[in-house]
């Protein structure tokens, strides 16, 4: 028995997203063929949600914030590498795990970078910060991807780290794409409890 | 540990599925022998007797897929972490799903900006 609501909700989820990527691709910078069905990937998506929330949390601009933030990513680190089962349900592994820990040295540099002349987030940092989406070297390829789109710039600085930096094109693009999701889908269904993590 | 013991055994079975994957355009010999190097050099005797029983082939296929995103250099910086390097092949053909990841990163991040997660 088809439910007409399901279907409609699924749809505006596909359109969606489809037309995010479709905007992606229009608005880079480059037309390679390589490049724009990269950026359609499923991590390209999930980077973007990344930088999104960055933005939405404004945790780029305080130091203080993106310390709790960082010192809540080490406790959920150090919890899956303690934690066999969950571990296991999310398909991850105690070396990867421990490549995404913050030292407190990188805690404090990654605040002082928000402080420079090039203020940001270091590509190092971005890849800690990620570690449980993706692999630092899957990582580092998307962010090319992104930079060779001409939605981030990577700034090379003294102390040989990467300070990257959005435009805010890919923000843009996945707001839209979130209130396209919230406008489409048909109201009046009955709210789903939120899932425990 | 376990777990990157069965992904090396479970490799070379994974190979034909692989077949359709993104081709490469040339093969990278210092690649394929950094990854060599850094499995067959694993303290772990399984991990390092399994790496010394693959052929070529598999090496050339792993190699491949890892060039996409890596280099010699890279790779190489993994010795004496080859459950790494198994994990990053592994991570090469199967995409996880990311929905948990995200959820809890949706969470630090709420703890950062205050907000009660």
């Amino acid at each position: 028995m088809m439910d007409q609501t399901d279907i409609c909700t699924l749809e505006s989820l596909r359109r969606a997203k489809t037309d995010f990527h479709n905007k992606l691709c229009r608005a880079s910078i480059d037309s390679d063929p390589l490049l724009l069905q990269k950026l359609r990937s499923e991590n390209v998506f999930v980077l973007s949600e990344f930088f999104f929330l960055l933005s939405a949390f404004d945790l780029i601009a305080h130091p203080n914030k993106l310390e709790a933030y960082i010192l809540s990513h080490n406790r959920q680190l150090n919890d899956l590498i303690a934690s066999d089962e969950r571990r296991k349900l999310m398909g991850l592994e105690v070396p990867r795990l421990k490549r995404g820990v913050f030292s407190m040295i990188q805690v404090h540099k990654a605040k002082a970078n928000l402080l420079s002349a090039t203020p940001g987030l270091d590509q190092a940092d971005i890849q800690r910060l990620t570690i449980m989406l993706f692999s630092p070297e899957t990582g580092r390829r998307v962010i090319e991807c992104l930079e060779a789109a001409g939605f981030l710039t990577r700034v090379a600085t003294p102390y040989y780290s990467k300070i990257v930096q959005s435009h805010g094109t890919i923000e843009k693009f996945f707001a839209e794409y979130l209130a396209q999701v919230r406008n489409d889908v048909p109201q009046g269904g009955t709210p789903k409890p939120e899932v425990q993590t | 540990m376990k777990h990157a013991i069965r992904a090396l055994i479970a490799a070379p079975f994974l190979l034909a599925g692989a077949a359709q994957a993104m081709p490469c355009d040339g093969i990278d010999l210092s690649l394929r022998e950094a990854v060599q190097e850094v499995l067959v050099s694993a303290e772990n005797p399984r991990i390092s007797g399994w790496a010394r029983y693959l052929n070529e082939t598999f090496y050339t296929e792993v190699s491949c897929k890892l060039s996409h995103g890596m280099n010699a250099e890279d790779v190489l910086r993994l010795r004496g972490e080859p459950e790494v390097l198994l994990d990053l092949i592994m991570g090469t053909y199967m995409t996880r799903n990311q929905s948990d990841a995200l959820m809890l990163m949706l969470s630090a991040m709420k703890d950062g900006s205050g907000e009660k997660s």
